[in-house]
């Protein structure tokens, strides 16, 4: 995952919202798969044609409500592999990054969410969902929820700090109604 | 910043004292002032008063140039008007000191559209008396020591009219008889911008540059520390607001916002302007007015701005509403 937060960030310029779903289909060598390697869910979302049908209907949800809060942004993308659902988000200025990764094991999903800006507080994302979190260190929180729609929303909230550079307004909004 | 003004209305008064005592004493029929020393007092009263119309003229200009000193100071225009006739007597004064007889009557009427000095006397008594409700000429001369008493007692009138009737509360500089709803409504800006500092929303130096100042049924706003970043809020009717900025991205969020607070609001090249009842949403427009401060800077950079939990708390609510 470094190696793609690297590359992603240092193309930032160059590469926009499908440049980055191309990457993930290109540059990652575990994710290089034939015929097609990757399929397109939503505008955020890609996935491996055998990827869990959980996962992708959690990379679907956040990409859905991701797009409805955003818009469709160059800043961020998700893919879902065998196992996993891992989202790469990045402010405009390339100086904030979160990632996200979810697991499914036992019914239940397993949220990480790692981030080198400001991060909430488990408390707040466990005030917005039906989670329950916990913080692993300055920088990482891991989340427990039962629901696909909970996790997505994880992952909405959390990228939605890291993106609400790209729609700056939301913060001034988020002021006046709520400061 | 009031206390700027007024400082500097004191001292121009007193120079102005000084000058018309030092030409008043060379010039009596007492004085024993050989020729060079009238002449050498001639000379350095006409340099004192280029001194003071410097820095009056300054002071006009600042008022005019939206500057920090038109928030300091309203009645606006008539200040101007106050200054800019000072300007011409004082002109008038030290045109008229010659080296040899410094203090003599100048002509019934002096070239400036054929106004004698008396008119340009009555109409700074008269504009002095519209804003402090007191005269401050009561002989008209022609004499250049007493149009320059004259003036210093109109500058002091006005000087002392400003540091007497108002009462400070907080960032809010309430002259005398301001209106109750413009009060409120200062008090509450100032205690959001308070808020809003507390939580990391506002750079030092826009948190230091904020200041307000309420005459009767308005009342002015410094809202950051930029050059001419001032807002004029009406409460008269039908009222408004008037909002100085240059940066597009923040007018067109302030137009929104203030928007909202049911006034009608157009979003210009260099601010916005709403028109409406602001006394009807008096909180309204305060909270969208503390928020102005700093808009740029968290526009540019939000995520510097979202460190306290309560702004991160109200962010990923808005998050969450919008998707």
């Amino acid at each position: 995952m470094s190696y793609l937060i690297e590359y992603a960030t240092g193309r930032r310029k160059e590469v926009g919202s499908q440049g980055l779903v191309a990457l993930f289909s290109t540059k990652i060598p575990e994710l290089q798969l034939p015929n097609p390697p990757l399929e397109p869910h939503g505008y955020y979302c890609v996935t491996r044609r055998n990827a869990p049908v959980a996962l992708v209907s959690v990379c679907e949800d956040a990409s859905r409500m991701l797009e409805k809060a955003f818009g469709r942004v160059p800043y961020l993308a998700m893919y879902v592999t065998e196992n996993e659902l891992r989202s790469l988000g990045y402010s405009v200025s390339s100086e904030g990054i979160v990632e996200v990764a979810v697991a499914r094991a036992s019914g239940r999903f397993t949220v990480s969410i790692r981030s080198t800006a400001a991060v909430a507080s488990p408390r707040q994302y466990e005030a917005l969902t039906n989670a329950s979190c916990s913080r692993i260190s300055e920088y990482e929180i891991i989340c427990s929820v039962s629901e696909p729609r909970q996790a997505a929303r994880l992952i909405a909230l959390a990228s939605g700090f890291i993106l609400v550079q790209s729609k700056p307004r939301m913060l001034e909004e988020a002021i006046n109604e709520g400061v | 910043m009031a206390d700027v003004f007024v400082d500097r209305l004191f001292e121009a008064e007193k120079t102005l004292r000084e000058v018309a005592t030092s030409i008043q004493l060379v010039t009596s029929p007492q004085s024993t002032a050989t020729p060079l020393d009238v002449a050498r007092t001639a000379r350095n009263a006409v340099r004192r008063l280029h001194e003071v119309t410097d820095s009056l003229a300054n002071l006009k200009d600042r008022l005019k140039d939206k500057s920090i000193f038109s928030v300091a100071v309203p009645a606006g225009s008539d200040v101007v008007e106050v200054l800019v006739d000072s300007l011409t007597l004082i002109r008038i004064a030290s045109v008229g000191i010659l080296p040899d007889n410094p203090d003599e009557d100048l002509p019934e009427r002096v070239g400036i559209a054929g106004l004698a000095v008396s008119d340009f006397e009555a109409r700074l008594d008269s504009l002095v008396k519209r804003i402090t409700g007191e005269r401050c000429i009561y002989l008209y001369e022609r004499k250049p020591s007493a149009i320059l008493n004259n003036v210093a007692a109109c500058l002091h009138r006005l000087a002392e009219y400003f540091s007497r009737t108002t009462v400070t509360r907080g960032k809010c500089n309430v002259v005398t008889g301001s209106s109750e709803v413009a009060v409120r409504f200062c008090e509450l800006w100032d205690s959001l911008t308070e808020r809003f500092n507390a939580l990391g929303l506002y750079g030092e130096r826009d948190y230091a540059a904020l200041k307000a100042w309420i005459y009767n049924d308005r009342v002015y706003l410094r809202v950051g520390s930029a050059q001419g970043h001032r807002t004029e809020v009406d409460f008269t009717s039908p009222g408004g607001v008037r909002y100085y900025d240059e940066d597009r991205d923040v007018n067109r969020i302030v137009a929104r916002l203030l928007g909202k607070c049911g006034l009608s609001c157009t979003d210009l090249k260099d601010g916005v302007i709403c028109k409406g009842n602001v006394a009807s949403s008096y909180a309204c427009v305060a909270k969208a007015l503390a928020q102005a401060t700093s808009m740029d800077l968290r526009l540019n950079d939000p995520q510097e701005f979202i460190k306290n939990e309560k702004v991160a708390d109200a962010l990923l609510r808005r998050i969450a509403r919008s998707m």
